[in-house]
């Protein structure tokens, strides 16, 4: 995102703050302009048009199967539904419109979006008849989503499917190919959540405005936080009216965030580590300065964005849940991920690792087994969930292994120490352990940046004053 | 805290900002000055170039030839001189700055490892001074600017092409200090200079917004010291084909209507007056000499003999007539030593052309 885009953001949701009526419908009109407005480049050009419209497409089947049938109601939902609709064919029309610098012109032709209303519209119908059974529809949709998430996270199944469409094509396919679905990784949790607590009967009974409105939410589709949907909804019906201070905490976050992006963490992309770098710098005291820039990079960057979501939906009287808590200066590594990217976290944690747990002692495996498997297993899936690579994988075990070690070191410990050490000795065995812990995260970034794990270890090796 | 209005935050925080705009176009601060360079990380050995934004960072390098004193400051140029130093300065194109050569092989390098020292026993310590840019008034510009940091003696090299009188490079390097080349056109009685087409920076263009380009690569030069101290790379070093002996049929010119009357010669006297009493040595610098096909015709892809011979004559009768010191080294080298264009010259080269002119950097070096 362009901070001219997001100054356009900050100018849309504060009119909607303003709003005494219609709050809901005109943040819902907002949010479906912007997930077709942000859409990137792709292979090919229909897919800035078909990617956007799948992405509501799949949210209102999910609302539609999540949902009780008594808030199917045309009365409570044809404004939302005809916001949505209107919204598509606004974006459909820019092709007689022309306004290239707001959307692309190359639209499909009409008919094409009214055949895939009408399909779309049957299927509806198909399944609403076929709702004996919703529960094994459900766990149908999440299989589906998840392996739609992998297809789109595995760089090789992506580019096969490509090179087959050329293939089909007769024509020579290209080196490289552009595809992305914009904000899937989030839309996809949210998805997945309000799947699980339908399931599970905590889900409450959501208007189609309210469903789409929560999953798509312009501020945190793209980069987060990951809301609830019963959170976010209560506050959707009742939203925070705005004080004096309130605009300037909203003010506030926003331009922290713009400064922490854009200002800190662009500059510190240059001097971060990198694939040049570790070819071209052989000194183990700048690599460690460059992995330190990274990892401060990194972060600025990511909560920087979250900082701007944040400001952006207090002004419109949403209260986003907070996503950091200055995770560098935590002194272990659980406490570190208790205060790094918090809500993906705890989305694990509900839909995962619980789980897990509560299934493994059931099983009656020993403490040691169950933690090194819940950990592992929670880590690595953290990772994939960043894109199915070796590097994310080892990303994720790497803090997986560090998460074991460290519940295991304090398990040790505490055994072993009867009385709460001096505060002198507290602050000192703090500060070593933010030392070691921020070290340890800092390692971890390299999976995560380098594009393979040969050049990670390579790296590795470097910072400690070891040439391969 | 709940009687703060947002509105009149915001009103406060406008004034300020646009307070702030009006003072830095009013007082013209001189930011490039500020630099981490030769104090947090080592100077540069040349000015800061790179032909590519996409290779900014693989070579550490952002141009910021809108602000000299950024340029100069990140380089060991604008280090104090030393009490036992003779300074020498080299002025020039692409080939004096180095293209494809590391700074140890450079001129300027290759100078500095014959380790000359004055009638006196100063130490004769060279610097690369020299922008990638082959444009006499351009040339000017940096002598007009780095006379501050105290030379004993300027070496400027020139080629042909630079004497072209051509407008398009003003608008890249010309245009920001419109105002100092009108100050200098009127002076020195540069006379085939047209100034008066220069844009004069507006009030608007002089406030932080107007510069926001120019500071933004002020601070990006500044964070890619520590990739330049950590790495030493400051080029990105590309592979090049070596130059063909034969030349195609048709080669490039731009001399049909050549009239070296309207050529920048003057600069050349403007130069030398602009120095004052430090010295100054004219080179004529070195080109690829093909022998293959069409060759009887052109010299290389660039020069047709018969323009290259003009300008020769042209060179040499101004150079006498002026009392200039002069070394002409249009021939000096064999055409094994150039690397990717009929100007930039290999390792042994450069180490060629230092050695030529060492007796002359020496003889200047007694006369201050």
């Amino acid at each position: 995102m362009t901070v001219f885009q997001l100054g356009m953001f900050a100018l849309i949701a504060t009119l909607i703050g303003q709003l005494k009526k219609g709050r809901e419908l005109v943040m819902l009109a907002a949010s479906v302009f912007i997930l077709y407005w942000l859409q990137p480049s792709q292979q090919f050009v229909s897919l800035t048009f078909w990617i956007p419209t799948l992405t509501l497409a799949l949210t209102i089947l999910i609302w539609f199967l999540t949902s009780p049938s008594e808030s199917h109601t045309l009365r409570a939902n044809w404004p939302a539904a005809s916001i949505i609709v209107g919204v598509i064919l606004l974006m459909d029309l820019n092709q007689y419109f022309g306004l290239e610098k707001i959307y692309m012109t190359a639209t499909p032709r009409l008919w094409m979006i009214a055949l895939a209303f009408l399909i779309y519209f049957i299927l509806l119908i198909f399944i609403k008849r076929w709702r004996a059974n919703p529960g094994f529809l459900l766990s149908a949709v999440m299989i589906g989503i998840l392996l739609l998430f992998i297809y789109l996270k595995t760089p090789f199944l992506i580019e096969g499917s490509f090179e087959l469409i050329y293939t089909l094509r007769a024509q020579e396919s290209p080196s490289r190919f552009i595809f992305s679905w914009l904000g899937f990784s989030y839309i996809a949790f949210r998805l997945i959540h309000t799947i699980r607590d339908a399931q599970t009967g905590r889900l409450p009974a959501l208007t189609l405005g309210e469903y789409v409105n929560y999953v798509i939410f312009f501020p945190s589709f793209t980069a987060g936080p990951i809301d609830r949907a019963e959170r976010f909804v209560e506050e959707l019906r009742n939203p925070v009216a705005l004080t004096g201070p309130d605009w300037l905490e909203a003010g506030r976050r926003f331009f922290i965030g713009i400064f922490k992006k854009f200002v800190i963490a662009d500059s510190l992309a240059l001097i971060a580590i990198s694939e040049i770098m570790v070819d071209q710098v052989h000194s183990a005291g700048w690599m460690w300065f460059f992995l330190y820039m990274y990892s401060l990079r990194i972060y600025f960057d990511f909560s920087g964005y979250t900082d701007v979501a944040i400001g952006l939906a207090r002004v419109m009287g949403i209260r986003l849940p907070e996503n950091f808590a200055a995770p560098y200066f935590k002194s272990n590594l659980a406490l570190f991920w208790n205060a790094w990217h918090m809500t993906l976290t705890q989305w694990f944690r509900a839909y995962f690792f619980n789980p897990l747990t509560r299934w493994m002692r059931i099983g009656n495996y020993s403490v040691p087994v169950i933690i090194f498997v819940t950990q592992i297993s929670t880590m690595s899936l953290i990772g994939l969930w960043h894109g199915v690579s070796w590097n994310f994988l080892l990303w994720g075990i790497w803090h997986g292994l560090g998460l074991f070690i460290q519940n295991r070191w304090s398990e040790f410990m505490r055994a072993r120490m009867d009385v709460p050490p001096q505060p002198r000795r507290q602050l000192l065995l703090n500060s070593i352990g933010i030392f070691l812990t921020f070290n340890f995260v800092s390692l971890g970034w390299l999976f995560f940046t380098l594009p393979s794990p040969q050049m990670a270890f390579i790296a590795m090796t470097r910072l400690f004053g070891v040439t391969p | 805290m709940t009687n703060i209005r947002p509105l009149h935050v915001v009103i406060k925080a406008l004034i300020l900002y646009v307070l702030a705009n009006l003072a830095f176009a009013y007082f013209d601060p001189a930011v490039g000055k500020l630099s981490i360079y030769n104090w947090l990380v080592p100077g540069r050995e040349r000015v800061p170039y790179e032909r590519e934004v996409e290779y900014y960072n693989i070579s550490h390098t952002v141009p910021v030839y809108e602000d000299m004193d950024a340029m100069y400051q990140s380089t060991i140029l604008s280090q104090p001189k030393r009490p036992n130093e003779f300074r020498v300065f080299l002025v020039g194109d692409s080939s004096a700055w180095g293209f494809e050569l590391h700074p140890e092989d450079t001129l300027v390098g290759q100078i500095n490892a014959l380790q000359l020292v004055t009638c006196d026993g100063r130490n004769i310590v060279a610097y690369n001074a020299a922008f990638p840019l082959p444009y006499v008034m351009k040339d000017l510009l940096l002598i007009d600017k780095v006379l501050e940091y105290d030379p004993d003696l300027f070496l400027w090299t020139v080629t042909m092409d630079g004497f072209n009188n051509r407008q398009t490079f003003t608008r890249h390097f010309l245009d920001p200090y419109s105002q100092r080349v009108r100050e200098l056109v009127e002076e020195y009685n540069i006379q085939n200079l047209d100034a008066s087409q220069m844009t004069t920076r507006t009030f608007w263009e002089r406030t932080l917004i107007g510069q926001r380009s120019r500071l933004k690569k002020l601070f990006l030069l500044q964070l890619h010291g520590f990739g330049w101290s950590a790495s030493g790379l400051d080029y990105d070093y590309r592979r090049y084909e070596p130059l063909s002996q034969d030349l195609s049929d048709d080669p490039q010119s731009s001399f049909d209507d050549l009239d070296l009357d309207k050529m920048l010669f003057d600069v050349l006297d403007a130069g030398r007056q602009r120095m004052g009493d430090v010295p100054l040595l004219v080179i004529n610098e070195p080109i690829f000499i093909a022998s293959g096909r069409n060759s009887d015709i052109h010299y290389n892809e660039f020069y047709p003999r018969w323009a290259y011979d003009e300008y020769l004559t042209y060179l040499d009768e101004r150079m006498e007539s002026g009392q200039y010191h002069y070394a002409n080294a249009w021939d000096l080298l064999p055409s094994s030593e150039f690397t990717d264009s009929i100007f930039h010259r290999t390792p042994a080269g450069e180490g060629m052309l230092a050695e030529f002119l060492a007796p002359q950097i020496q003889d200047l070096s007694c006369t201050k």
